[in-house]
Formats: structure tokens, sequence, C-alpha cells
């Protein structure tokens, strides 16, 4: 079994009264070690299908299940233990917060972890060493470049050890220097390291690094390839 | 999530924004500092006023005129009542009637004020037994003797003087032998107190004894007296020579019904209740008009919060995103809420006492009053068992708004 299964998936919101139908009926696996890029044009609703896919959203429709377990019968705990013990994030605007230091930004999934709290400055170290930030740890946010508040950002991610990886256009706020580096870290994180990642981009060179690419148009799949 | 870090986020929390944070406590800062000058006030008052009623003795009697007042408004009707009288004097004296009493002395208030040469001065002037009066204070004159029973039956014309009259009128002439006029009446001195300040009622260094018999006769013309002091044998038989004291009198004045009585005894135990009583309600009354303060301070707390959440939206999606809990939320703004106002009752604790150490300080040595600091310990705790039921109660909605944004909402927000 796939360790990502949905099938016929549906999201509608409403606005005002209105109901809009994000995802139309989206069905794929993802198993255990791929390296999925999810692409789109703008409001194809590529993003909302990554954040259902990260227990972030909820489905209107469907079937969602996450290595073998549904995902619509789990309570609200059980979905926030997955996402802190099964699942890392990576935003586009980063979300560190600003008034702590970066090692404090990435032991935050470890304080709703069952990680005894003092192993937590250990466990968040070795997270920084593998993005290169280790000699960043005291600095605040602000401090840092916005390549470096991505690879903090991916530290975070990865101090519970998760089995997938969801970032939403983690390159969009950088250069393309930084894109590359952040990319590079994923990249390696995925080979290396066996992390699942699932990407979200419009940009076509971020989805190269991706061994398989799915499209989607209007709310469903437009094309689903292996490179 | 684990206590130690919850606290360590709330701090951070709190501190992101100072300012904000102190502004938002003073309401409370306020409160409990009212509370605690209240609790500490109203505490030194009851050590002082009881201080001075066992001053009296625990064997000493008041018989007044009058239905008991249960209010300040009766005070005026006890003055005026003229039920007692020499003849209950008289029937209170016979070991026969009340065998437990040793000495009584009836007190009759005269006003108006004293003169000396061109020097006029108002005392507080009581027709009494200067001698009674010495031995139930233990104070003893500084000058002079006090009269005794043969001036009192001779309805003489002398008198006792406080060390503020004697300054007044006499400044340094010695009194002694001098005449000071009361109400055209001429008084000579025969006894100068030493300086006591303020005892219980009066304050001993303005006070003017003078025989009761003579105020009577010569300055008030009337027949009956404000009150009677009596000295029982030992305290312990106090609550028979009462019982006595209340029969005769009954018997005397023809009062079957006890509802009727026209008079009223009072002993130190029973005056001490009362005091300790008023001044207990007095205490929660204004207490709970301090607390007023709290419910606005806490309101202030609820709305910063409230704010605090708003600004925050994105920092609760993100901790949803890495697995915070609603429960885990509520807890981190109900913590941030506590904190805040702990934080609050700390300061006005320590605010409190420093204000209660001063006020100790200006009412012994200006008022020259023996009064007593003592740390307001029912008034610390308290106070801060309040502050945190407040940050408690209006911590709470701010945290259920923050708990119940889903992480996708939060982290669209903008």
């Amino acid at each position: 079994m796939a360790l990502i299964e949905v099938a016929t998936l549906e999201k509608t919101f409403e606005f005002d009264g209105v109901a809009t139908r994000v995802l139309k009926g989206i069905t794929f696996g993802i198993e255990k070690g791929e390296f999925v890029a999810i692409m789109g044009p703008s409001g194809s609703g590529k993003s909302t299908l990554l954040h259902i896919l990260g227990l972030l959203d909820d489905i209107t429709r469907g079937t969602y299940f996450f290595d073998g377990q549904s995902v619509e019968q789990m309570d609200e705990l059980a979905q926030a233990a997955f996402r802190n013990q099964r699942m890392g994030f990576v935003f586009q605007a980063f979300n560190l917060l600003s008034r702590i230091s970066v090692m404090d930004n990435v032991k935050l999934p470890l304080a709703y972890s069952k990680v005894p709290e003092k192993t937590w400055n250990n466990v968040a170290f070795q997270s920084l060493q593998a993005v290169g930030l280790e000699h960043r740890i005291d600095y605040q946010p602000t401090r840092l470049s916005g390549g470096e508040r991505q690879r903090a950002a991916i530290a975070r991610a990865l101090v519970n050890n998760p089995e997938v990886i969801f970032a939403d256009e983690p390159t969009g706020n950088l250069d393309s220097k930084s894109g590359e580096h952040v990319m590079g870290i994923l990249d390696g994180l995925n080979k290396k390291l066996k992390h699942t990642i699932i990407l979200v981009t419009h940009d076509v060179n971020i989805a190269k690094y991706a061994h398989r690419v799915i499209k989607i148009k209007d709310g469903q799949i437009e094309s689903d390839k292996h490179h | 999530m684990k206590i130690r870090y919850s606290v360590k986020t709330a701090f951070h929390g709190l501190k992101a924004s100072k300012s904000r944070s102190l502004l938002t406590i003073l309401g409370i800062v306020i409160g409990i500092t009212g509370i605690m000058l209240i609790v500490s006030i109203g505490s030194g008052a009851e050590k002082l006023i009881l201080t001075e009623i066992g001053g009296l003795g625990a064997d000493t009697i008041v018989i007044r005129p009058g239905q008991e007042p249960t209010g300040p408004s009766d005070i005026a009707q006890t003055l005026f009542s003229d039920s007692i009288k020499k003849r209950d004097l008289v029937a209170l004296s016979k070991k026969s009637n009340v065998p437990d009493l040793e000495t009584m002395a009836p007190v009759v208030f005269v006003s108006g004020g004293a003169s000396f040469g061109g020097e006029t001065y108002s005392p507080t002037i009581f027709g009494w037994s200067a001698e009674f009066m010495g031995n139930t204070l233990n104070i003893y004159p500084e000058q002079g003797e006090y009269f005794g029973d043969a001036e009192i039956s001779d309805r003489a014309s002398v008198a006792v003087i406080g060390a503020k009259v004697k300054e007044e009128l006499f400044g340094d002439v010695d009194p002694l032998g001098k005449y000071i006029t009361i109400k055209n009446h001429k008084f000579r001195v025969m006894a100068v107190l030493p300086k006591k300040g303020q005892l219980l009622f009066f304050n001993v260094d303005e006070v003017v004894i003078i025989p009761y018999t003579t105020a009577q006769t010569y300055i008030t013309g009337t027949d009956y007296y404000q009150e009677i002091l009596a000295k029982a044998r030992s305290a312990d038989v106090v609550d028979i020579a009462v019982v006595d004291i209340t029969r005769t009198l009954r018997e005397l004045h023809n009062i079957s019904d006890p509802s009727k009585d026209d008079f009223y005894v009072e002993t130190q135990q029973g005056l001490a209740t009362q005091v300790q009583t008023i001044i207990q309600v007095l205490t929660i009354f204004l207490t709970s008009v301090v607390a007023i303060s709290l419910v606005v301070g806490g309101i202030g707390v609820m709305n910063i919060m409230l704010v605090s959440v708003s600004e925050r939206v994105k920092e609760i999606g993100l901790r949803k995103a890495v697995g915070a809990t609603k429960s885990d939320i509520s807890k981190q703004f109900l913590l941030e809420a506590i904190m805040l106002t702990g934080a609050g009752g700390a300061i006005g604790i320590f605010l409190g006492t420093m204000l209660s150490l001063l006020s100790a300080v200006v009412l012994a040595k200006g008022l020259n009053l023996n009064w007593n600091f003592s740390f307001p310990l029912v008034g610390a705790l308290l106070g801060f068992g309040v502050s945190l039921l407040v940050g408690v109660v209006f911590g709470l909605y701010p945290a259920k708004k923050a708990a119940e944004k889903t992480a996708i909402e939060a982290l669209r927000y903008e």
C-alpha cells in the first residue's frame, strides 16, 4: 500500500454563501521515498491539495489514507500527532517566529512531541547541522538571509524526523542561488535520508528536482508523469 | 506541551511587548495594592483598638443609658438618654445587689472650653473620678495628686489637666494651685497628667477631669450620667456581675420585658467582639469596592489578549501545523493571561506592602498612635489568588478564540 492514497478527493470552499469547487475528484498515490512536484497555474488548487495532504485542511468528499489509516476517521488529537511526528512543513514565507532564536524555532515541533526535553538542544542542533546552520543557533530569524531562513524552516521540519516533508513554494521568496541551495538540501534529504518530499511549485526548474510531476488544472489532474 | 516550555513561551510572548504588558496590568496592580492597604490598615486599626480596649482591663464593665445602639444614628439617643442616675449608682454599690463589683465611677460629659489668664483652649472635659481613671488606665499624675472621694462628695471645684491643656493654657507657668475657668466656674488645678496621647476614645493630653458631682451641680445642671464605669473583682466574675447589674437595674426601673430595657451593659470582651465585627465588615466592604478595579483590570487583560490573538494568528497556524492541539494553544494563551495578572498581583503585593509600611510609619509618628506594621499575609495571599483567578477568568475567552482557529485559516491570515 502507498504511503499516501487519495481517491475522488473534492474540496469546496464557501465565500459569502457562494460555493466554489477547488478540487474536483483527485485520485493518486504516493509511495514512501518519492519526490513529487505538484504543479499548476495560480488558482488550480495545488496548494489546497498540499494542505489537505498535510492534514492542515479537511476534505469535502472522497477518501484519504495515510499509511493505511483513514484521515477522516482521525480526531483532532490524532491528526495533530500525525502532523507532529510523521510530517514536516516548509512554507514559502518561512513562518519563523521572529521573537525567538533560530534554535528555539527549530525546537518548536519538539514542544508538542514526546521527545524528552533534555534532548531537545541536541536534536535541534543536529537538525541545524543538516542544513548547515549550526553557526546561527542564537540568531534571531530577522538577522538571517532569505536562504538561511528557509534552511532554518527545513531544519524545523526535519527535527522530529518525519516521513514526509511538504514544501509549499519553498523557493518562491528566494533568489535563484538561495533557491538552488534549498532545493539541494531537499534533494539530499530525499536521496540520502529517504524522506518523501511533496513539493508545490509553478517553477519548471524547481520541478526538475522531483522524480514525478503531478500537474493540476481547474481542480483536476491534468497529467501525472515520472521523470 | 511541557510546562517549562509553556512558561518560557508565554514569557517570550509577554516580553515581546513589554510596555503594553506593563500598561495592561496597571488595573490589577492598583487593585491588589488597594486590597493589601485595606487589609493592612484594617488589621492595624483592629489591633490598636483592641489593645486600647484591653488597656481598660478585662474586668471593666460599662453601664450606659438608653437602648444598645445598633447603628450610628442611635448614638445620639444614648448620649441624651437620662435613665442612669444617682439612685442606680447607689443600688449598684450595694454588695447585696452586685457582690462582685469592686469600684464604680460615673461619667458626665461636659462641653465647652477652658481658660486661664488670656488663654482659651477647648479640651475634652469629663466629670469623672480622677482616681478611678488613673487606676483603670494606669496613668499617674506627673505633677500634684488626683482628687478622690472627698472632693467628689464635697462637689469640690478642682481639676486634673492633660499635658496639652497645661501647655496651651499655662505655657511655662506651673499650673498647680492655679484656677482655670470652665463655663464661668473656677476650678483649682490639682494635678497634671503625663503625656500619653490617644487612648481609646479620648486623648489623655487634651483632657480636663473634674468631679462628676461638681460637673452636674455647677455646669450641666443635670442629674443623670452618660455612663458608669465599674470594675469587677476579677475578669472571671464579669459575666456574673453583668447578670446582677442587669437584674438590679431592671428591678429599679420596673422593667419586666428585656426588650424594653432603658440601659445596656458592655464588657470589654463584648466591645472587642463588636469592634472586630465592625472592622471586618468595613474591610470586606472596602475590599469589594477595590475588587471592582480588578474586574476593570481583568477586562483590560482580556482586551489585550484578544489583540494578541489577532496579532499572532500566523503563529497559531504554525504551531498547529507542527503538532499543537487546540488544548495546547488554549493553554498557552491562558498561561500568558495568568502570568500577566500574576505579575500584576506580585507588583501589587510589593507596592501594597511598601505603602502599608509607609502608612504605619505616618500613623505612628505623625498621629502619635501606637500603630504597629505587620505584613498583611492574608491580603497578600488573597490578592495573589484573586489576580491569578482574574487571569483565568479573563484569559479563557481569548484562549478559546485562539484555539478555535484552524491551522490553514491561521496560516492564510494576512
